[in-house]
Parts: structure tokens; C-alpha cells; sequence
């Protein structure tokens, strides 16, 4: 028996120079975890400021800086690398059947490229931050802000090409190293999903790097290519900004979405429903996610042309996220449904991902976004897909994969009280929030009229509970590493190759046992055809 | 399906040339849409001062840009004759004709060079000392950040190239003709950017 | 690899000469007083450009069609940016706000001022002279 790819040398070093993408996923997950809780205390200030309506706490400009740290660092440090690069770099050649992903080495770039773009963005929060928010709109941020703009655009350059060379490394990796009789449609929708998500990696942050690079000219040459004054255009940089930013978030749910369809199968013993129109979905929501940009842009001055048709293109692209609904719900009709911490997770994952989507469509509506724009009705839609959806869903791969990457079993009664409490904290600070941005109360600001005080103050009692619930994962599963109970090789009975092989797995991922390529999802079978 | 042995899937030399060929156009994929927003500025500026755009156009040295254009397209040539002479196993010819590559490269860079100092002297960069106004300014903004970046990338293939020539033209060899494919994908690249900005920066409004 | 031609670097020659005649036809053609045709006919020879060093040089001739797809799918990409922010760019003349100054001259595509408030309409000594917003009254708010 192959020792595990953890007994594998113990020194810093061999984790500092590791190629083995096992590791590099660890090193992913303890920069994303930081990340988290230093984008959640600039939440945690944020919302104890916004518990009372007068500014008792922080002066407005601190609380400008204090929401774009939070943007800043919880988009680019924290959800678009969690799940691909944490997970995804784990799991990715262990569900193909491959020993490591293309080029190992250049995932370990990535890896020290994310921590130094991000070390950049800290120090500049730390020299005392940004206030043009996390869209860093012109023409405050070029001509007017006195804040280190130049610094964090640098650093989210640099974290930029981590993005890029991940998702290099994937498509690559999935084109070319899939076990022999793995075809495209035996592939796990994890594969899908990341795929998909690489696809929008390559393709959309280039543009992020040199549209951030052309801010950082205009800010420091003053030449005037986003500054009407000058003849430049502001609208110009929204255009470039969104081009990226918008299939950006389909980074953070793509894959999350992909481990919905890892953990429902399992946990409802039922194979995927829709299988096909699962995988279309996945590239159908990559692709018109391309095309959907400008409703950011609704009131920005845009071409009302342009915004009907970015408005009717924003509702084609709920359709394949709506597809993806359905067949996770169909999936547990006659299932045999256990719930267990993971799928609690994927379960809120579903129910909020789609109350975050059907709010979406309230803002794709042209009417609407002109009262809705600029509200907390956007916060609240934006946070029940970002953190509703993706950050349920990758806590709930986290657990589920848990016992393949550390080989030990989490508290399981642990496990599901976190995963209640985080529902019902996230529900809780949010929900609220819909209701004061309908009835106009703006983001951004760090103090409001009276009327709004009591939904505030909800939503921040709320952030407490949400805070705890945050925190336990941290605490139990750190203490599962040493106390835990060993996990055996599939102790959730699931499908994938991934749990074929030992847990933890050894470093070259499989022994030399043969592995069987099977249908995916097969939780139809029984008896001896089942997995032992 | 039967018992299957995925391990080595990267094993096979023709499966590494196969995702090392995808990669590097991957790559190459990731370029083109980081020049994609200077070509987006470039064509708003058209739209919106066509004149000022013709009339600054019309201050770049299009003989020293033309001259430019014929050295970067030789040396592609010369590129693809050195990977070829690298898959006939003709060693020492396609480490001179790296050397060529690289040094028209160099003088790719020496020619930009003089040209950037004569558009410094007229006052066209888009600083403070400036000339020009709006869609002039605009412009040549894009004209130095355009071939800036171009430029930029060039040093980089020309280092490439070089250190290419220089490792292959010890005993033993230190790459196959995959991987010198892989820079030449590369190369070439670089040229095919600069066949599009030569008449997007230089051949605007010659006939005004 | 597939077939080469029996004299080595015969492909890589012809190639060339195919790119200096196209430059030389580029280069030249740009006095012709072909008005917009100039850019068109510019844009065309640096496509077949392109496409000479990417068919031969880069080898796309001989590549398969997940190579192929990749080498176009980021001009793809751009096509759609510059297409939807088209129905922005193209558009603004539709519907204007009521404090932005009333339209000089047609408007049509191309023509200079359509794009963006207060453009600077005149130059004073090298300085840009924005012209002053009309006054709201000046304007029929429907």
C-alpha cells in the first residue's frame, strides 16, 4: 500500500516546490480561507455599521474602502479561485483517471502568482485601501480617488494570470489525459462545470489584465481615454470592466453548480437527471454569459438599443440555469434522500441559487433595474448567488470531499448544525435586504434614513449567526484532522473515480489496481454490480 | 467496460506534443483577447474623430513601419525554415536560422527605437508635453500602447529564441523539434499582431 | 507529420514572397483615394496575411479541428464585444437625453461628435473650448 500523497515529506519546502496537484490544492485552500476571514471582517464591520441608521462607527470614507476590500477580496481572492482551484485542482485528474493535471509545474506558478497578486491587494488594504469600490468606475478612480488604486489593480493583474493558466491547465488537461474509454458524456459534471469555467477563464481575464492596465495609464498619464473632458469615454471602461466581470460571476457558479450535481446523485441514490441537457447547459450558460454584460450598464448612458438587447439576453441565459433546477429537483423525486451535511449544503445551494436567479430576472427587466439599480435589492441578489450558492456549495464539497483529501471523517452532527445555522443566518441577513432595496434604500452608503433601521438591524443579527456558522466548519474540521475517525475509501458509497482509490489518496493517485470506467452516476445499481 | 490502466496518459511523446501544441494555443487564445481592448479603443477613436485619427496616423513613419513589417514577416519565415530544418534533423541549420530570427527581432526593436525617439522629439506622446489634442492624444496613446505591448512581447520571443539557438547549438541536444514548434507558434504570433496594427497605425488616412 | 515538399524550405520560401507581394499591395494601395474602401482593402490584406502565417507557418494546415476551433474562438470572442457594444456605440444618437446639446449634422455613422457629451466642438490655441450645457428651459421636456 502506497504511502498517502501527505506522508510524502513534511518539510515547508516539499509543499513550497511540490508539483503534485494534491498539494498545490491545499496550498489553494489555506490562501482561500485567510482570504475568506479577512474579506469577512471588513463584512463584519460593514454590517455592525449598518445596524443602526446614523454613522456611529466608521466615517464614510472608511466605509467606501471597507466595501471595496470586502468586493476586492472575496471576488478575486476568495470565489473565483475556492472552488476550481481548492477543489477542482484536487479533484479534476483523480475524476479523469490521470496522475496530475498537463503541466504541474505551472500550476504551482498559478499557485504563487494567486498568493503574490494577493499579498499585493493586502498591502494595499493594509497602506489603507481602496474607495472606488470593487468596479473601480471612472472617472473617480482616475482622476479623483486619493486612495492606492494603482497598487490593487497590479495585484488583481497578477492574480489574473493565476486565473488564466488554472484554466489553461484544465482545458488542456481535460482534452488530452481522460482515461482510455472516458468519453466526454461518462464525465462527471464537476468536469463539465470546470471546463466550462476554464473556458471563461482563458477568454474574459485577459481583458480584465489590460483593461486594468489602461486605468492604471489613465490614472497615472491622465490621457484621457475613459475622460469625456478629454474626448475618452467612461462608458468605454464599463464595457471592458463587465465584459469580464460579468461571465466572472459564471466563474463563481459554474462550478459550484458542479458539485451540486456531485452530492445530489449521491445523497438521493439516484442517478442525474438529464444528464445530457445537464453537460448543454453548463457550456449554454458559459456561452451566452459572454453576452449579457450591459445590464450593468442600464442607467449608465448606454444606448437604450443596446440595453434591450442585453435585457432580452439576460433572460435567455436564466433558461440553462433554470434547466439545471429542474433536474436537480427531479433528481430527488423517488430518491432515497439522506441528510447529511453535504447535501444540506447542495439542497440551500439549489433553493437559494434560485431565489438569487428569479431576482436576477427582476433586474434584467428595464423598467425595474431603473428603481432597483444601485439598491440593496442588487446586494441581496448578487449575495444569494454568490454566497447562498456558491460559498454553500463549496462547503458542502468541501465536506463531502473531505474524507478523500484528508482522510478522516468530520463530525457529522457538527457538520449538519453548521450547515442549519449558516442557512438560517444567511436567510436572515439577506432576505432583509431585498425588502429596504425595494423600497429604495442605496448601496454603498454607510448610513440611512430611520424607515430602514429595523431591516438592517435584522440583517445584521443575521451576519452574528452567519458569522458562527462560518466559524465551526474551521474549528470542527481542523480538529477532525486529528481526531477524526479514518475514513475508509468511499464512505459515501458515491460514484467517480475519485473514490476508487485510497483515502487519502496515494501520490500518483491510483495503485496499480485496475480502475473501471462506468456509466457516471450509477446509483441505480444493486447487489454485487454496486460499488463494495 | 473493462479494467482500464489511465495513469500514464501524458506518458506517450505524441500525447505531450498533443497538449503542448493545445496549450501554446490556448495561450496564444489568452494574447489575443489581452490586445482585444486596445483594438476596442482603437476603433472607438475611429468612430468618434475619424479626422484626428487620419491626421496623426498620417505623422507615423510609414517607411520605417514598413521596413519593420517586411524584417518581422522575414523572420517568421525564417522561423518556420528553422522548425522545419529541426524536424529534418538538420541541427546546426535551424540554430543559425534562430540567430537570424533573433536578430531581426533585435533589429525590429532598434528600428521602434528610433522611431519612438523621433515621435518623443515632435511631442506626440500623450503626456503633459504633448502637441496633440483629443483624438490625436487619443491616438497616439494607442499607438504607444499598442507596439509598447507588441514590443513587449517581441523581447520576449526574441529571448526565447535566442536561448533556444544558444542550447542548441551545444553537443547535446537540449530540445526536440516539438518544442521549438511550440516557440514558433509563439513567433508567429507576434507577427500575425503586428501584420494587423502596421495598417491600423500606420496606413490610416495616407490617401487624405 | 504530413507530406513535405522534396525540396526543404520551398513551403517557407513561397510563403514569403506571398507576404512581401501582400505588404507591397498594402502599403501601396493606402494612397489610392479609395475613401472608405482604404481601410477595407487594408483589413483584407492583413487578414490573408494572417491567415498565410497561420495555415503555414503556424500549421494549421495540418492541425486537427480542436486546434483550428481554438485558433479562431478568440477572435470569435472579440467579434462579439465589438458587435453588442456596437448597439451601444451606433445607437446613441437615438433618444438623447434632454440637457445634451442639439445635433450638428446628420447622424450617421462616422460622423465625429455622436458618441459622447460635451466633446469639444473648437480648438483655442491648442486648448479644447467645451461648449456651455444649454440651459434646461432652452429645451421641450415631453
Amino acid at each position: 500500500m502506497a504511502a498517502s500523497y501527505l506522508e510524502e515529506g513534511y518539510s515547508l519546502g516539499s509543499w513550497l516546490t511540490t508539483s503534485d496537484h494534491k498539494r498545490i490544492a491545499l496550498l489553494y485552500f489555506a490562501a482561500i480561507t485567510a482570504f475568506f476571514f479577512i474579506g469577512g471582517a471588513a463584512a463584519t464591520i460593514i454590517r455592525l455599521e449598518l445596524a443602526t441608521a446614523p454613522d456611529e462607527l466608521v466615517s464614510a470614507d472608511t466605509y467606501n474602502r471597507l466595501f471595496t476590500a470586502h468586493g476586492v477580496i472575496m471576488v478575486w481572492l476568495f470565489l473565483i479561485p475556492s472552488i476550481p482551484s481548492a477543489l477542482g485542482n484536487f479533484l479534476m485528474p483523480m475524476m479523469i483517471g490521470a496522475r496530475d493535471l498537463a503541466f504541474p509545474r505551472l500550476n504551482l506558478a498559478s499557485w504563487y502568482l494567486y498568493v503574490g497578486g494577493g499579498l499585493m491587494i493586502i498591502t494595499a488594504l493594509v497602506l489603507g485601501g481602496v474607495d472606488t469600490g470593487w468596479t473601480f468606475y471612472t472617472p473617480y478612480s482616475t482622476l479623483f480617488s486619493n486612495s492606492h488604486v494603482v497598487l490593487t489593480l497590479a495585484g488583481v493583474f497578477v492574480v489574473g494570470f493565476s486565473s488564466i493558466l488554472t484554466g489553461l491547465n484544465f482545458i488542456v488537461t481535460v482534452h488530452t489525459m481522460r482515461a482510455p474509454g472516458l468519453t466526454w458524456f461518462r464525465l462527471p459534471l464537476f468536469v463539465w462545470a470546470n471546463y466550462a469555467t476554464s473556458l471563461i477563464l482563458v477568454l474574459a481575464t485577459p481583458v480584465l489584465a489590460m483593461t486594468l492596465v489602461l486605468l492604471a495609464i489613465e490614472r497615472i498619464f491622465q490621457v484621457g481615454i475613459f475622460d469625456p473632458a478629454l474626448g475618452g469615454d467612461p462608458l468605454l471602461f464599463q464595457h471592458l470592466f463587465w465584459f469580464y466581470s460579468h461571465p466572472a460571476v459564471y466563474i463563481m457558479v459554474l462550478p459550484a453548480m458542479g458539485v451540486a450535481s456531485e452530492i445530489i446523485p449521491c445523497f438521493a441514490r439516484r442517478r442525474i437527471f438529464g444528464y445530457r441537457f445537464m453537460a448543454y447547459a453548463i457550456l449554454g450558460i458559459a456561452v451566452i454569459g459572454f453576452l449579457v454584460w450591459g445590464h450593468h450598464m442600464f442607467v449608465s448612458g448606454q444606448a437604450v438599443y443596446a440595453s434591450l438587447a442585453f435585457s432580452l439576453l439576460s433572460f435567455l441565459v436564466a433558461i440553462p440555469s433554470a434547466i439545471k433546477v429542474f433536474n436537480w429537483t427531479a433528481t430527488l423525486y423517488k430518491g432515497s434522500i439522506t441528510l447529511s451535511a453535504p447535501m444540506l449544503y447542495a439542497l440551500g445551494f439549489v433553493g437559494l441559487f434560485t431565489i438569487g436567479g428569479v431576482t436576477g430576472l427582476y433586474l434584467a427587466s428595464l423598467a425595474l433595474d431603473v428603481h432597483l439599480t444601485d439598491t440593496y435589492f442588487v446586494v441581496a441578489h448578487f449575495h444569494y448567488i454568490m454566497v447562498g450558492g456558491s460559498v454553500m456549495a463549496y462547503l458542502g464539497g468541501v465536506h463531502f470531499w473531505w474524507p478523500k483529501i484528508s482522510g478522516r471523517m468530520y463530525p457529522e452532527m457538527w457538520g449538519r448544525a453548521a450547515a442549519v445555522l449558516i442557512f438560517f443566518g444567511f436567510n436572515l441577513t439577506f432576505f432583509p435586504q431585498y425588502l429596504v432595496g425595494a423600497q429604495g434604500m442605496p448601496r454603498r452608503y454607510h448610513a440611512y434614513p430611520e424607515e430602514f433601521e429595523l431591516l438592517n438591524a435584522l440583517s445584521s443579527a443575521g451576519a452574528s449567526i452567519l458569522a458562527v456558522g462560518y466559524l465551526l466548519p474551521l474549528v470542527y474540521l481542523a480538529w477532525s484532522l486529528f481526531y477524526g475517525a479514518r475514513a475508509e475509501r468511499n464512505p459515501w458509497q458515491a460514484s467517480g473515480l475519485e473514490w476508487q482509490t485510497a483515502s487519502p489518496p496515494p501520490k500518483d493517485n491510483f495503485d496499480s489496481e485496475p480502475l473501471a470506467v462506468r456509466e457516471p452516476y450509477d446509483y441505480w445499481l444493486t447487489g454485487d454490480e454496486a460499488r463494495p | 467496460m473493462s479494467a482500464a490502466r489511465p495513469l500514464d496518459t501524458l506518458a506517450a511523446p505524441e500525447q505531450r506534443a498533443q497538449a503542448g501544441t493545445l496549450g501554446m494555443w490556448v495561450f496564444l487564445a489568452t494574447e489575443l483577447m489581452f490586445f482585444g481592448p486596445l483594438f476596442f479603443g482603437y476603433w472607438y477613436g475611429r468612430l468618434q474623430f475619424p479626422d484626428a485619427f487620419a491626421a496623426a496616423s498620417r505623422e507615423t513613419d510609414v517607411v520605417l513601419g514598413a521596413a519593420n513589417t517586411a524584417l518581422l514577416l522575414t523572420s517568421s519565415a525564417l522561423m518556420a525554415a528553422a522548425v522545419e530544418a529541426a524536424q529534418l534533423g538538420a541541427r546546426r541549420i535551424a540554430v543559425r536560422l534562430l540567430g537570424a530570427t533573433a536578430a531581426l527581432g533585435v533589429v525590429f526593436l532598434v528600428v521602434k527605437g528610433v522611431e519612438y525617439h523621433h515621435e518623443w522629439q515632435a511631442g506626440l506622446f500623450p503626456g503633459d508635453a504633448s502637441v496633440l489634442v483629443t483624438g490625436g492624444r487619443l491616438f497616439f496613446l494607442l499607438y504607444f500602447a499598442m507596439t509598447g505591448v507588441h514590443a513587449l512581447h517581441l523581447v520576449i520571443g526574441i529571448t526565447v529564441v535566442a536561448a533556444f539557438a544558444v542550447a542548441g547549438a551545444g553537443a547535446k541536444p537540449r530540445w526536440g523539434p516539438g518544442q521549438l514548434g511550440l516557440v514558433g507558434l509563439y513567433w508567429h504570433f507576434v507577427d500575425a499582431l503586428w501584420i494587423f496594427l502596421f495598417p491600423l497605425l500606420y496606413l490610416l488616412g495616407r490617401s487624405g | 507529420m504530413s507530406a513535405r515538399k522534396h525540396r526543404p524550405y520551398r513551403r517557407a520560401l513561397r510563403v514569403w514572397i506571398g507576404l512581401m507581394l501582400l505588404l507591397a499591395a498594402t502599403t501601396g494601395s493606402a494612397w489610392l483615394p479609395l475613401g472608405a474602401w482604404n481601410s477595407v482593402v487594408n483589413l483584407v490584406i492583413a487578414a490573408a496575411k494572417v491567415l498565410l502565417v497561420a495555415v503555414f507557418f503556424m500549421h494549421l494546415r495540418d492541425a486537427g479541428g480542436l486546434v483550428r476551433l481554438v485558433a479562431c474562438v478568440a477572435l470569435f470572442m472579440l467579434v462579439l464585444l465589438f458587435s453588442l457594444a456596437a448597439s451601444d456605440y451606433l445607437n446613441r444618437h437615438i433618444d438623447p437625453a434632454p440637457w445634451q446639446p442639439p445635433r450638428q449634422g446628420s447622424s450617421s455613422f462616422g460622423e465625429p461628435g455622436q458618441l459622447s457629451l460635451n466633446v469639444p466642438q473648437t480648438v483655442e490655441h491648442g486648448v479644447e473650448v467645451i461648449p456651455e450645457p444649454a440651459a434646461l428651459a432652452d429645451f421641450d421636456c415631453a
